[in-house]
């Protein structure tokens, strides 16, 4: 296309333009006096309103769809299926998060237990050794009562003489 | 998106439709039932328009109805409740160019004897040529017609063509529903007027305009 034709084209697609704005009423009122100027001075410019008017108006003769009560009816019910699909979404997303609530809560439970006894088993178990350690003179302690002296008890066993008796009376 | 409750509530005083879907939002039924009733004609029309099959307009017009209702607990009137509507319906019917693109189809009618090389737009390209009959043309052949002529627009023209025509829509609200700027609208409008004038122009010479039945 020549520069010539070029520049020709794009007045021609302007008049277009400004003709199709002016039949649908989107020009401004000083834009609209220009065209109802140019309708006056060019019977050119008319008759390619005239055709465009023309041909907009053939457009009536499309065929309209005619749509009966059962359309809606039929769209409404796809709407009710619609609206339980997303209550019953609502409802699992509320029995999860109740499941999820729950489980959280037993692992919870379970670790403060764990944590528990390893913190009793710290305070507890050096009471326990001692109780041990001490467990044959608990088991004696109405015979060590007898001697009445902790300096001669001291001296019997310094001297191993009932020791063998003591370790399995101990045992 | 934050809207002022001036706006809402200006399209709720303006638009009845606006006030059906707020309804609509407050679970009433009811006045679904009804904003279907108010739309489906014409949305199904401009469906039936773009995609050239009447059942898969009325499974695309459900659709729209299917989006605007699940997303009615989050529906905020910003604008005519008809340009939220024809913004979901453009969605879906460019969805479905897309997939119908993807899925060729295959005609497997019979053959005219012009055969399959001559399409109806070629037809109506050799009548417009000077093979016009000059009988004048009844209603039903216009309509057929003018059908050809609108199916020979790409489907921005087309989009924008049905929803000037049966919505009577501004610039502006066109613009919003195909995400374009209104200068845009304004040379898609007029490039897809002047492409049916084109078409029609041998029509307007010798055919009989039909008579339009609503006036």
């Amino acid at each position: 296309m020549t520069k010539e034709k070029r520049t020709r084209a794009q007045k021609l697609d302007a008049v277009h333009e400004e003709i199709v704005a002016y039949l649908d009423g989107e020009l401004n009122d000083e834009q609209t006096q220009r065209v109802e100027e140019r309708l006056s001075q060019h019977a050119d410019y008319q008759r390619r309103l005239q055709q465009m008017q023309h041909a907009w108006k053939m457009l009536d003769s499309l065929p309209q769809a005619q749509v009966d009560e059962s359309f809606s009816h039929s769209t409404v019910e796809m709407a009710v299926v619609a609206a339980e699909e997303e209550w019953q979404q609502a409802q699992g997303s509320t029995n999860g998060n109740a499941r999820k609530y729950f489980l959280s809560g037993v692992g919870l439970a379970l670790v403060s237990a764990a944590a528990g006894f390893l913190l009793a088993f710290w305070w507890v178990a050096p009471s326990n050794k001692m109780w041990l350690q001490d467990l044959p003179v608990i088991e004696n302690v109405d015979l060590y009562l007898h001697a009445d002296s902790l300096d001669f008890l001291q001296m019997l066993h310094d001297e191993k003489i009932f020791r063998e008796e003591g370790s399995s009376h101990a045992g | 998106m934050s809207v002022s409750e001036s706006t809402a509530s200006k399209y709720e005083q303006l638009d009845p439709d606006v006030r059906l879907m707020l309804r609509v939002r407050d679970d009433d039924a009811g006045a679904f039932e009804e904003l279907v009733m108010r739309h489906q004609s014409r949305l199904i029309t401009i469906l039936e328009h773009l995609v050239s099959s009447r059942h898969q307009a009325e499974d695309l017009a459900q659709d729209v109805f299917l989006r605007v209702y699940r997303a009615r607990k989050g529906y905020v009137p910003v604008a005519k409740f008809s340009t939220w509507l024809y913004t979901i319906a453009n969605n879906v019917a460019r969805n479905a160019y897309r997939s119908r693109a993807r899925r060729p189809e295959v005609h497997l009618g019979s053959r005219d004897s012009q055969g399959i090389s001559q399409n109806p737009l070629e037809q109506l390209a050799t009548a417009a040529s000077g093979h016009l009959p000059t009988r004048q043309l009844d209603n039903f052949e216009m309509s057929e017609i003018v059908q050809l002529a609108v199916q020979s627009l790409n489907d921005r023209q087309r989009m924008a063509v049905l929803l000037s025509k049966f919505e009577e829509m501004s610039y502006a609200e066109i613009a919003n529903i195909m995400d374009m700027s209104p200068q845009a609208i304004k040379s898609l409008l007029s490039r897809a007027r002047n492409k049916l004038r084109e078409t029609l122009e041998p029509y307007l010479r010798f055919g009989e305009l039909p008579t339009n039945k609503a006036e």
